[in-house]
């Protein structure tokens, strides 16, 4: 339903273009659930607004974005005001910041049914309330006239979730949604998202430097890196036998429960090459113990390892073996 | 028997709120009721909790940057409640903090020389120009960065590098101990890492206990030997991590550790959730803290507050019921894997 296609994002610079999102493809189906996990500076959030077409300023997308036959890309800005919000919506990390404090959150949960699907006030008002009552917002009818600053954290996110909701969107980007929050409020939030994608059959995007988010909540991963897609394939897969170097070291690097005092954690070398930088090599070679004189040469392609499982590296698949 | 580096002793702490009207008395938020606890020198001590807990409350109070309402706070055998300002500061070389925020934690018009030194100014040492140099650069060294690093200035570090300048400043004085808030939450998984092996490498190396506030379950239970689980201003469970986290006692720490997602885990059901969310505690009311959101809480919870109890070799809970919802745990947990 979403496709996907060699989407680049890129930063027109005065000297140069600058990258900071190459070749991102990927398809997704309604009532599916992709994950995008990655490190800060990784362009997963600059994945995710391009998708809304959110990008800021100077910054450009190119490609195909393909929504149930409709190109995102080549929309103008007033005909991308009618399908973002309405068919493909998206919650954000901060919930105190994405609501308006002066507006009471009745009206802004109303707000898109007016404007999309041309409700009454009264109408959207009657809808606003089963949107916050089905999000687990109590005593819903009485709660639309209050303001965001008297909810807590759990709560707005809950609201920002039903503003998402209330065009029933074929697909909903979820940026972080619930690292602001506490555990047992995630837990909540998550259980609540999860519900809503096999009673609504949205597709769902969540992007999460939260490995446990990710596995437990999607389908499909995608692993960034620098900019570039690494690794892809089933959530499992990718978490049992992870083909990238990097997803091998990043799934290392997590302190799990009841690890010895012994152990060391698992660390990667180096940093992140920075945004931009042009990259002859494989962009992970720098930091990678497998690196060998082939890595150098040029960038990797994808290697299949599995059904649907691809990784970007020329050891793909081999990355277990190698270290033991 | 060694000496406590820390002891806590009936420590509370309460806040009061603005009058809401002037027909009713101002009420009273008890950020801390009723701490007690004891950090033995080299093993390293977690606070766990949720927001607004009381954690920072905790630390804060530890390292003489708030008073407590009432009861004792010994670092080393020190009230520190009890001396001077003047004393207080000269006792800060022996123990320091480390921010959660890497960013708004390093002043951004002061190099790095500058800002690791500036301990040494504050309690006061003689040393020459030449001799401080020569501190900060060993604390770089400590923390693995360059000497040459102390002429920069915070913007040119990355965010696990700038912890790393945190870590050196809080070093620079010898503490015995440092008191950590959130040290890795705004860090990267590999950089969180690198860092949580340097706390590591520091306390094997240089003797020193970490106190260690967080909220990630896991990064306490890798980084410290003993922890508390605080709710609501009080502690509900404490011991060694090995005990507390494979075998939490508490209903409160039983949905914190359930909560926690686990990666290759999909579509896992929780078997214990705590439904609703965390309230400050304004006035103090009686029973215990947890009983509104537990699902096993029966009248006795209502009306006695329970106290801290010793289970098996320092690892103690505050429940009346615990040996009950330890083993309905158990079913409903065996009732999820079938």
């Amino acid at each position: 339903m979403l496709q996907v296609k060699n989407l680049n994002v890129t930063l027109a610079g005065a000297t140069r273009d600058i990258s900071i999102v190459k070749d991102v493809s990927f398809e997704l189906d309604a009532g599916r659930s992709l994950g995008v996990v990655g490190e800060s500076g990784s362009g997963k959030s600059m994945t995710a607004l391009a998708l809304m077409g959110l990008l800021p300023g100077a910054i450009r997308a190119s490609g195909s974005i393909n929504l149930a036959g409709q190109e995102l890309l080549a929309l103008s800005e007033q005909e991308m005001c009618s399908v973002r919000g309405n068919k493909v919506a998206m919650i954000f990390q901060e919930p105190m910041t994405s609501l308006n404090p002066v507006q009471t959150i009745g009206r802004q949960v109303a707000e898109p049914l007016i404007l999309h699907k041309g409700m009454t006030r009264a109408a959207a008002r009657q809808e606003a309330i089963r949107l916050l009552d089905r999000v687990g917002i109590p005593d819903a009818a009485r709660r639309l006239d209050v303001y965001p600053h008297q909810l807590s954290g759990g709560q707005r996110q809950r609201v920002m979730i039903a503003i998402a909701l209330s065009c029933s969107p074929k697909v909903l980007v979820a940026d972080e949604p619930t690292t602001a929050l506490d555990v047992t409020v995630q837990r909540q939030i998550l259980d609540l998202l999860r519900e809503l994608v096999s009673e609504t059959r949205m597709a769902l995007i969540i992007i999460s430097h939260d490995l446990g988010v990710i596995g437990e909540m999607v389908d499909e991963m995608l692993v960034m890196y620098g900019g570039n897609v690494v690794e892809r394939g089933q959530a499992d897969k990718v978490f049992a036998q992870p083909a990238h170097p990097y997803t091998s070291r990043l799934l290392e690097a997590i302190p799990r429960f009841g690890m010895s005092r012994s152990e060391r954690l698992k660390t990667i070398p180096g940093t992140m090459p920075e945004i931009g930088s042009e990259m002859k090599s494989c962009i992970f070679a720098g930091r990678c113990d497998l690196v060998c004189a082939d890595c150098l040469q040029a960038p990797p392609p994808f290697v299949s390892v599995d059904d649907a499982h691809v990784a970007a590296c020329i050891k793909a698949g081999r990355v277990m073996e190698t270290v033991q | 028997m060694t000496q406590p580096i820390i002891e806590i002793r009936d420590l509370e702490r309460r806040f009061q709120l603005p009058r809401e009207s002037l027909f009713r008395p101002a009420s009273t938020v008890y950020a801390l009721n009723g701490i007690n606890l004891t950090v033995e020198p080299r093993r390293s001590f977690g606070i766990v909790g949720e927001s607004g807990c009381g954690k920072s409350t905790l630390a804060r109070i530890i390292m003489g940057l708030d008073k407590p309402s009432s009861g004792t706070v010994k670092v080393k055998g020190k009230d520190i409640t009890a001396i001077s300002p003047a004393e207080l500061r000269k006792m800060r070389s022996d123990f320091q903090m480390v921010f959660q925020d890497p960013f708004g934690s390093l002043n951004p018009r002061h190099h790095v020389e500058r800002i690791v030194a500036e301990p040494l100014f504050a309690v006061g040492g003689t040393e020459s120009k030449q001799e401080r140099k020569e501190k900060v650069a060993e604390a770089l060294t400590s923390v693995g960065l360059r000497p040459t690093d102390m002429e920069k200035y915070p913007h040119e570090f990355s965010g696990g590098q700038r912890q790393r300048v945190a870590i050196a400043r809080a070093l620079i004085t010898r503490p015995s101990l440092i008191v950590a808030d959130e040290p890795v939450s705004a860090l990267d998984v590999s950089v969180q890492a690198q860092v949580l092996n340097l706390l590591r490498d520091l306390e094997d190396q240089f003797g020193i206990t970490f106190v260690f506030i967080s909220h990630n379950l896991a990064v306490v239970d890798y980084a410290c030997q003993d922890a508390a689980v605080i709710y609501l201003g009080r502690i509900v469970e404490q011991g060694p991590t090995s005990q507390l986290f494979n075998n939490p006692l508490h209903p409160y720490t039983q949905s914190l550790v359930d909560a926690v997602p686990h990666v290759g885990v999909k579509n896992r059901r929780v078997a214990r959730q705590a439904p609703t969310a965390l309230k400050t505690q304004t006035a103090a009311q009686t029973g215990c803290t947890f009983a509104g959101r537990c699902s096993f809480a029966k009248e006795r919870c209502r009306v006695e507050q329970p106290a801290l109890r010793d289970v098996d070799g320092g690892h103690s809970v505050a429940c009346h019921f615990f040996e009950a919802t330890r083993s309905d745990r158990a079913s409903a947990q065996t009732a999820v894997a079938v």
